[in-house]
């Protein structure tokens, strides 16, 4: 048997019959522009003691958990319990999500209220790039690139340890090829070591990170 | 050209899950990759020179959101590879020992040697697929191949080209 053979008699027991969903609303979800960072409203449904606004500290349940508390650029927490099976964001959004704005013709990044011109470091091709460091020692990389027209951000964070934890974005799509990447955005992870490569080179798909933590999302009701 | 979607469907469904399988490596998420690029496929006001032509779109189309989706960081909780091996009827032993080898290569590689032995395109189609360069293709191909028979050795003949 040739390999061609041998290859094709492996794979063809991969077969799906699920159904395939054209309806409008699955047609409005694929035109939706790509926007990681959501509105999510946490749940006192586990007893937390907080040492400050951003620490880590453990759930009196008697499982083992770790909850962080990382304040992004915005100003905006995001909450990362972590159990023995899952990891679980959730982001409280404070500040209206636009670190990159289009005025007369010119590209800025606002943070902390200050504006700054950005224009000539962004293109098609290239990034503006903008790093700090929390109180916690979280590495912040704050990157924002594209044209006046067509322009987009993200923020990644890396621990202390300069692990990469996670990232938000507001990525431009173009509605022709939705999952195109914007070349400044690849040129931009890359240079971060988080593009998809470097990402699937750590691991299968239900193995995200190091420790084999697989991350999940879940959106619980606000006690607020 | 444009062709029916639900002849596409009947042609390509399980080519699509099986390139997004190998990418994705779950079949939740194989699943929706192949939801989506049909969808995509659907709402495209674009015409193909070929059915050549379109079956390469949805390949790459598949390629990219399955990538994407091993990208995002939010994740549903999906069936382990692990059980879904058990599920899959394999015709013999060297066969499934040839479906975990090629899933545990890197995905560079991965990706270009199902393209090139299970939908048999050549280097310079896939290098048209993937937009990397014929060399490209060429080298990770070759690394793919030496990682097969490195790991399955006897059950992966040498290739002559």
């Amino acid at each position: 048997m040739t390999n061609h053979e041998k290859y094709k008699q492996a794979f063809d027991c991969l077969t799906t019959d699920a159904e395939i969903n054209l309806n409008p609303a699955s047609i409005r979800r694929s035109r939706t522009t790509r926007v990681v960072r959501r509105m999510c409203y946490t749940a006192a449904c586990l007893v937390m003691m907080f040492a400050a606004s951003n620490g880590i500290c453990y759930a009196a349940t008697g499982k083992s958990l770790v909850h962080t508390i990382i304040v992004m650029a915005d100003g905006s927490n995001v909450e990362i319990s972590e159990d023995d099976n899952s990891v679980t964001f959730t982001i409280e959004k404070t500040g209206d999500l636009s670190y990159t704005t289009a005025e007369n013709g010119r590209l800025y990044l606002n943070l902390n209220d200050e504006k700054t011109d950005i224009t000539d470091q962004c293109s098609d091709t290239d990034y503006f790039r903008k790093d700090y460091t929390d109180s916690e020692g979280n590495k912040h990389v704050l990157i924002a690139g594209g044209t006046v027209e067509s322009y987009g951000w993200a923020e990644y964070i890396f621990n202390a340890e300069g692990k990469y934890i996670f990232n938000t974005m507001n990525i431009p799509t173009d509605e022709a090829n939705p999952d195109e990447t914007p070349v400044w955005f690849a040129k931009a992870e890359k240079d971060l070591g988080v593009d998809a490569d470097a990402l699937l080179e750590q691991g299968g798909s239900y193995k995200i990170d190091e420790t084999g933590i697989e991350q999940t999302e879940t959106v619980t009701e606000s006690a607020q | 050209m444009k062709i029916p979607i639900r002849i596409l469907m009947e042609r390509y469904q399980n080519h699509l899950y099986r390139i997004a399988f190998s990418i994705c490596q779950n079949r939740e998420d194989a699943e929706d990759v192949v939801q989506d690029t049909f969808l995509q496929y659907h709402i495209l006001k674009k015409e193909f020179e070929d059915e050549t032509h379109i079956r390469a779109w949805l390949m790459r189309v598949a390629i990219n959101k399955s990538r994407n989706i091993v990208r995002a960081f939010w994740r549903k909780h999906r069936q382990s590879l692990e059980s879904y091996m058990e599920e899959l009827d394999f015709p013999d032993t060297e066969s499934s020992t040839l479906f975990e080898a090629v899933l545990r290569l890197p995905e560079k590689q991965r990706t270009v040697i199902h393209l090139f032995y299970y939908e048999d395109y050549t280097i310079k189609e896939i290098a048209e697929i993937l937009h990397v360069s014929e060399s490209n293709v060429k080298v990770r191909l070759n690394r793919g191949r030496a990682a097969l028979r490195e790991e399955i050795k006897e059950d992966w003949n040498y290739d002559e080209s």
